[in-house]
């Protein structure tokens, strides 16, 4: 996948130069809707429901989609717990205007994406789990860099 | 053949009565809900009760709302 090489690419160059995680994340979460074009949104979540970085058109209110992302990452775990896991992997809630995706990240945190009504579901969310495991590397290496 | 003929009619009459009432009684509350399936970290898939569902499906269209 040469966006995902791209990604790794460029992940290297900016930890060598230092650029925030937080740039590496809205990089990688870009990188994500040009590999899968039919992700119209996307954005991560810290295990604290805390907006990391996110591909939203300015004025959007990120504060508010990141809370109901965090919502729905909530609802997700409880159901999942009742079913006998202790975390969700991945969520799918299809609705008239589109489908909201979930990949549950490890330490918690959550990648989340929309889709138009369209969308073919299952390859988003194959790109999705690949590009998680490049956002739990960033995340976990930000949480060894702060101990 | 008139008896069966009119027999014929009542009984069209009422399946048609049916359909309606089945039609009127699926209206809002049997609108089709939100398509919600989780897969646990166990690899097992869950399907939330209908209360869950609900709730996934409200918070879902105002995500898609907002994202545009």
């Amino acid at each position: 996948m040469p966006a995902l090489r791209g990604v790794r690419g460029r992940r290297r160059k900016m930890a060598e130069g230092g650029a925030s995680t937080m740039d590496q994340l809205q990089q990688v979460l870009e990188d994500l809707r040009a590999l899968s074009g039919e992700v119209a949104s996307a954005a991560v979540l810290s295990e604290d429901g805390e907006l990391r970085a996110s591909t939203l058109a300015p004025g959007v209110d990120q504060e508010r989609y990141g809370a109901m992302v965090a919502a729905l990452a909530g609802i997700a775990r409880r159901v999942a717990r009742e079913n006998g896991g202790t975390g969700f992997a991945q969520v799918r809630i299809r609705e008239e205007g589109g489908s909201v995706l979930l990949v549950g990240l490890e330490m918690g945190g959550t990648l989340a994406a929309t889709t138009g009504p369209d969308a073919r579901v299952g390859l988003v969310l194959y790109d999705m789990r690949n590009v998680g495991k490049e956002l739990e590397r960033m995340l976990g290496s930000e949480e060894g860099g702060q101990r | 053949m008139r008896k069966v003929l009119g027999r014929l009619a009542l009984l069209g009459a009422a399946a048609g009565a049916a359909y309606a009432l089945r039609s009127y009684l699926a209206g809002p509350a049997g609108a089709k809900k939100g398509d919600v399936l989780i897969v646990l970290d166990t690899g097992a898939t869950a399907e939330p009760g209908p209360s869950e569902a609900q709730e996934f499906s409200e918070i879902a269209r105002k995500i898609l709302e907002i994202a545009g």
